[in-house]
């Protein structure tokens, strides 16, 4: 009878039931939102600031706190968006300063406070910034290409805007991607921003007028065992690789073979010692593990490197290996005798292999070491003159410190957590742990140095950075002109000093104003006879022995042309007035106390350069300037900016210009305060 | 009752949706960003939790024997601590020593000599806006020596604040980590 309208009823009320489920079902979401851990979190804040509230206006400001999700929204960088600071509530408020997570006030960094609305969060700790869960933005949440970067690592993050070398207040990131360069990581693979980076090991042709072929094998074998602290690393190699190998460069001729016909005579053991002393060779080598550490260590040199090549090496170390960092000293032919007799007889090690028979390799042996050349991609640190061999044999890392974990092998290693910078650890601690038959060579990195090379290479993310959020470092290329140029190279003077931001760093002192700061005559006479400047260090400027003329061009070059206009040259035109002396000499002892550091008159501290000579050395304008911002010099000055007027820097300048007559003066008046 | 509520039924998936919608973006869809992370391509927020516990699991049951751990001992200094202990060797160690002793090579010549910052007497003693104070004006400033100079016009208020905090971590026993570059 109602047939058709008892079907309808039922048809509604399917309807409604199901629209009753699908509330229900909605429902859940509203819920589960009003149960989110921020609320709690934003509610527990709200209670600390009204708890903390010490005016009317911060009253009313918590009061009007309401509970909502907080985001950063940067358009300008990669439309960035992160809501950490819905949980994070005390990252701008210094109230919150040791508060516990998640109110902590954010510790104090370059761009903490005061960067947040620049830089977000995620853009230096990583992790999920749109999620409002712990869970989900700080966890390792599967498939999501950028989990949250561990705490020691943060520093990894400066490197992706800061291009440097040296990035400030990173100290880690800038020890690995220093690390990166000297350990040679380039050599066999591609890595950005290290596209430029050349190999300092030497060039491996002669090798057979220069060692004996004992020394050679137990060197390929473990080059620890020789010299523990050369970053040659330790391929692992089988003893039938090794003597391969070994064929393989014993037969590669010399690029400037040497005479083994001539005879050389017995030289003056003690005059030869003397020299390397004096030679002060240890400013970039070392002697059994002291010295500067640039350059090779030189203990046992005498057992792996024979008397002629020494000779001949030491003579013109540019005719052996083009690009090395080793200045040519001026020796006589008497000086390299003495001097190769002492090295040969005395930096000897009784626990290296000693030197058979002479050596002719098979040629069988030598095909098999030039496989095994490519295979280990040898060529990737040292050439050989004369070939052109394949380098970069490795992976390209190109983006390595954005890769997600699911791309990663981990072969065997399941005792790893599965993240990025433990996989990172293991790789560049125990490279050959991974699987059988790996080429990777082992470096014995301390733990210090695993951490500073993965923030480094945490640092490469692949990720594309808008220009105005880019810094880049110091680019310096500089040329050095004409003869000038000619004898820069000659005594390899960029290997130690800077001009124009171009060389290393041995030497402290840039010479870029050099010609503002010190007199021509000085200069010769230090280019001729070097002395120690600062004491305190055992990296001093060598004696080349070059001659009286060479020294004088130089010194007259930097005069005139390394010259910054802003220094004033001389202030004192006729002469320091005696009174202005009188008051620095009493500036110098009682207020600044200069004598903490400075030697003058046979007393004060050893740390900065001794003052004695400033008279006939420095020029009076350039003190004064100096002092008023010894920063402005290097930034990384230890001198303290003392924050002086020019009237005082003046008086100082006018001191130490007229010393030692001023300090008589000071010293009968102050009771000889030294 | 019937027709009151069921009229509305055809419209509340539309409505319910643009709810659900609202209620993603935590209730406040003003800025375009928050708008797109609705609509973008984000991670499925709920299926992402599973996912992880998942992961977790099967880890740990894989490894019931190891439990799986870094490589790397954890790190002794925090981030403000390490870029303290850069300054404290750039600047200070020469005379204060490397673990803070007092001990450094320029302290033979000092009188009186450089404070040992390891003291644990002198640690109570001072707070950390007294530590920061002498760091700024200096020994001279203070009525102590002339040794110790000013750094407030080298250093800026973070680096002065990151190097108390790193003198604070200095023990007076010969620690046996000492093993800095």
């Amino acid at each position: 009878m109602s047939d058709p309208n008892g079907s309808s009823d039922r048809l509604w009320l399917g309807f409604a039931i199901s629209s009753v489920l699908l509330l229900v079902v909605l429902a859940v979401s509203p819920v589960k939102d009003y149960f989110r851990e921020y609320r709690g979190f934003q509610n527990g804040y709200k209670s600390r600031l009204l708890a903390a509230a010490g005016t009317s206006k911060e009253l009313a400001a918590a009061r009007a706190e309401t509970v909502r999700v907080r985001q950063i929204w940067i358009p300008k960088l990669n439309d960035h968006v992160d809501r950490c600071t819905t949980c994070h509530l005390g990252v701008e408020n210094p109230k919150m300063a040791g508060a516990e997570e998640p109110y902590r006030y954010h510790p104090l960094t370059p761009h903490t406070p005061g960067g947040f609305a620049k830089f977000g969060c995620v853009s230096c700790h990583r992790g999920q910034g749109r999620a409002t869960t712990r869970a989900e933005a700080h966890g390792d949440v599967a498939d999501w290409d950028s989990p949250l970067l561990p705490l020691r690592y943060t520093e990894a993050a400066c490197g992706t805007c800061h291009q440097g070398d040296v990035v400030p207040e990173a100290a880690l990131l800038s020890r690995g991607r220093a690390l990166i360069e000297r350990a040679g990581c380039p050599g066999c693979h591609k890595l950005e921003r290290h596209e430029g980076w050349k190999s300092v090991a030497p060039e491996l042709d002669g090798l057979a007028q220069k060692t004996h072929v004992e020394w050679l094998r137990g060197w390929l074998k473990e080059p620890r065992s020789l010299r523990p602290k050369t970053w040659m690393p330790n391929f692992h190699l089988s003893d039938d690789e090794v003597a391969a190998l070994a064929a393989f460069l014993w037969a590669q001729p010399p690029r400037h073979p040497i005479d083994p016909s001539e005879a050389l005579p017995e030289g003056d053991f003690d005059r030869g010692k003397t020299l390397f002393r004096e030679s002060r060779c240890i400013s970039c080598h070392t002697i059994d593990g002291r010295g500067n550490g640039s350059a090779p260590e030189l203990g046992g040199i005498g057992s792996a490197a024979n008397r002629a090549w020494l000779m001949a090496f030491l003579g013109d170390p540019h005719a052996f290996q083009p690009a090395t960092a080793m200045p040519r000293y001026d020796f006589t032919r008497q000086d390299l005798l003495d001097l190769t007799t002492y090295l040969s007889e005395d930096l000897v090690d009784p626990s290296a292999p000693a030197a058979g028979e002479p050596y002719r390799p098979p040629l069988k042996l030598v095909q098999a070491g030039q496989e095994l050349y490519h295979k280990y991609g040898c060529a990737g640190c040292h050439q050989i003159a004369g070939r052109n061999d394949v380098a970069q044999i490795g992976p390209d890392l190109t983006g390595i410190g954005g890769k997600p974990v699911a791309r990663l092998d981990f072969g065997s290693r399941d005792d790893l957590p599965r993240t990025l910078p433990d996989w990172l650890a293991a790789k560049v601690s125990e490279p050959r742990s991974f699987r059988e038959g790996l080429k990777m060579p082992e470096f014995g990195f301390t733990p210090d140095q695993v951490e500073a090379l993965v923030t480094a290479l945490l640092s490469y993310d692949g990720q594309t950075i808008p220009e105005a959020y880019r810094v880049v470092g110091p680019t310096g290329h500089y040329q050095p002109p004409g003869r000038f140029g000619a004898l820069v190279r000659r005594y390899r003077c960029l290997s130690c000093h800077q001009m124009e931001g171009t060389g290393g760093d041995i030497s402290t002192a840039p010479l870029t104003a050099e010609g503002s700061k010190v007199s021509g005559a000085w200069l010769k006479s230090y280019l001729l006879k070097p002395r120690a400047i600062r004491p305190v260090l055992t990296d001093r400027m060598i004696p080349l022995r070059m001659p009286d003329e060479e020294a004088g061009f130089l010194a007259d070059f930097v005069e005139n042309v390394f010259v910054d206009n802003d220094i004033p040259a001389e202030i004192f035109p006729d002469g320091a007035p005696a009174e202005e002396a009188e008051r620095g000499g009493r500036l110098y002892y009682e207020r600044f106390g200069c004598q903490s550091c400075h030697q003058l008159g046979g007393n004060g501290g050893y740390y900065g350069p001794a003052l004695d000579d400033s008279p006939s050395k420095l020029k009076s304008g350039w003190i004064a300037w100096w002092l008023q911002g010894p920063q402005r010099w290097r930034p990384d000055v230890r001198c303290p900016n003392f924050g002086m007027d020019a009237t005082d820097a003046r008086d100082l300048a006018a001191f130490l210009m007229t010393y030692p007559s001023a300090a008589d003066a000071v010293g009968s008046a102050s009771g000889g305060q030294p | 009752m019937k027709p009151a509520f069921l009229a509305l039924s055809p419209l509340t998936p539309l409505l319910l949706s643009c709810l659900v919608g609202a209620l993603a973006c935590g209730g406040e869809s003003h800025t375009p960003a928050a708008a797109a992370a609705a609509t973008a391509p984000a991670p499925p927020a709920a299926s992402v939790p599973a996912a992880s516990d998942a992961t977790a699991d099967s880890t740990a049951d894989s490894t019931a024997t190891a439990a799986p751990a870094s490589p790397l001992p954890e790190p002794d200094l925090g981030y403000n601590e390490r870029q303290g202990r850069v300054l404290f060797q750039h600047y200070c160690a020469t005379c204060h020593g490397a673990e803070g002793r007092g001990d450094g090579l320029n302290s033979y010549s000092l009188d009186p000599k450089p404070r040992d910052l390891s003291d644990p007497t002198f640690q109570a003693q001072r707070s950390d806006d007294d530590l920061a104070s002498i760091v700024r004006i200096g020994g001279g400033a203070a009525g102590l020596s002339t040794g110790m100079p000013p750094w407030g016009h080298t250093l800026n208020e973070r680096q002065i604040h990151n190097l108390v905090l790193y003198v604070r971590t200095f023990k007076p026993e010969p620690s046996s980590d000492g093993t800095d570059q």
